[in-house]
């Protein structure tokens, strides 16, 4: 499989749309893969299954939202790589957590967003490049902190059949 | 009268036979020899990295060969250089290849002529200002080619037989590298290989240009291989610089943007992750 053909180029705004949703999936090799990966999966397993459901569902919607602010913004010839992604689901589930009635789920989304704004400090003082093996597009990261902002209102203030408001795993598990 | 027709038959028969004699062509031409004609001399690559900026002006060229003797030296075993019209097609199946490519803004044909044998990177100097190219992919070949007579080649010794029965068996074997350098700092950048082996037969008397139709039908093939090894390389190449492997070279595009920049979270980021849930257990 050519991974060229999947990743987020300009050519996605000259009819290759698929490459919107697909330039996230695709990697450079394995551990840039995995790095993403564990940071899709830490957050999301912390939250309960309902929230984590509406937010992996939220992302289909806003991956080619997140491309389309970075064909706009930013000037590359070619994106791969979930990390806007993965962004995005690390502020929505800390938020979700901030909601917890537990000590520690707070305790749990304050480290988490102490971490988000750590990194998007470093990478907005150009030293983005430290502890990774590609270096990461500050725009991506800041436009995945903003769908994972919009990923939760919208999963907290859409209602759903089954519940209004969505809980942290550790508030059901008490309760 | 009869001893002249038997001297004239004989004579007849020493030329027929002079037909069926093993025959190899050897076309080679070697790269280091080229770029370092003194090896105790090499000049050394510059310590500066390289910044490519895309899309690129790309030089391609056949290194000279180093001996170009005609068809066959003695005993029948040769060198030869290939014709310019063979060189030509032959680097436009490699500029078809990558002209389409978005990294790619133009692919220069550069005539081995303007090459001289030993020339080392002084003489690449040159080319890369007179056709304006910092990255160039120096092709190099080793072609061998051998025509053998079957053991029933003896009836070549009637005329009719040399003409229309095909006893020689001719193998055409062909390497081709290409090695891509940038040429202002010196600096290897990658290579692939290309390779390809047709095997044949052919009468006595077209054995010369059965030779010469698979000498560049060899190299075309090869050439083919080559360019999809090259495309293949240059992808790898890439990605090495992508993930670090070749920190010596970064790829810009014309907002000056590296392609090291991507989407990625990083190793440290998400082993910190794992420590916040460590750590969660800690807190509960």
């Amino acid at each position: 499989m050519n991974a060229e053909l999947f990743a987020l180029t300009p050519a996605a705004a000259h009819g290759e749309i698929w490459r919107l949703w697909t330039g996230h999936l695709v990697h450079y090799d394995f551990r840039h893969f995995l790095t993403n990966a564990i940071a899709i999966a830490v957050p999301i397993a912390l939250i309960d299954r309902r929230s984590r459901r509406s937010i992996l569902l939220s992302m289909t919607l806003l991956a080619p939202m997140i491309s389309l602010a970075l064909l706009a913004g930013a000037h590359f010839d070619e994106y791969r790589g979930a990390s806007a992604l993965a962004l995005a689901v690390w502020v929505a589930s800390a938020l979700t957590l901030l909601r917890g009635q537990s000590a520690s789920d707070r305790h749990t989304s304050a480290a988490l967003i102490a971490l988000a704004i750590g990194k998007l400090a470093l990478e907005t003082a150009g030293a983005g490049h430290l502890w990774t093996e590609v270096a990461p597009l500050p725009l991506a990261h800041a436009a995945g902190v903003i769908a994972g902002v919009a990923a939760f209102i919208a999963v907290t203030l859409i209602p759903t059949p089954h519940s209004q408001h969505p809980t942290p795993r550790h508030a059901v598990q008490q309760s | 009268m009869a001893r002249r027709i038997f001297i004239t038959a004989l004579l007849g028969l020493v030329l027929l036979l002079g037909c069926s004699f093993a025959r190899q062509v050897h076309r080679r031409s070697n790269l280091m020899s080229f770029l370092y004609p003194r090896a105790t001399e090499a000049p050394q690559p510059s310590a500066q990295g390289v910044r490519l900026r895309l899309p690129l002006r790309v030089g391609i060229a056949f290194v000279p060969s180093e001996a170009a003797a005609g068809p066959y030296g003695p005993y029948g075993v040769g060198t030869a250089a290939l014709p310019g019209t063979v060189e030509k097609s032959l680097l436009n199946v490699l500029r078809d290849a990558f002209k389409s490519r978005d990294w790619v803004k133009e692919v220069v044909v550069i005539p081995s002529t303007y090459l001289t044998p030993g020339g080392g990177f002084a003489n690449l100097d040159q080319v890369s200002q007179m056709f304006g190219v910092d990255v160039i992919a120096l092709v190099s070949i080793d072609q061998f080619q051998s025509s053998d007579p079957y053991p029933v080649s003896f009836l070549y010794l009637s005329i009719v037989g040399a003409y229309v029965l095909p006893l020689d068996h001719n193998d055409t074997r062909t390497l081709i590298d290409a090695a891509v350098f940038y040429v202002p700092a010196r600096r290897f950048l990658l290579r692939a290989p290309g390779q390809s082996r047709i095997t044949g037969h052919s009468t006595a008397v077209d054995v010369s240009e059965s030779m010469r139709e698979r000498s560049v039908k060899g190299l075309s093939m090869a050439m083919t291989d080559l360019s999809a090894n090259l495309s293949s390389e240059t992808d790898r190449f890439k990605q090495d610089i992508i993930s670090g492997e070749r920190n010596d070279v970064d790829v810009v595009n014309k907002q000056g943007t590296s392609i090291r920049t991507s989407g990625s979270i990083g190793g440290l980021w998400a082993l910190s992750l794992l420590l916040v849930v460590a750590m969660r257990r800690l807190w509960s």
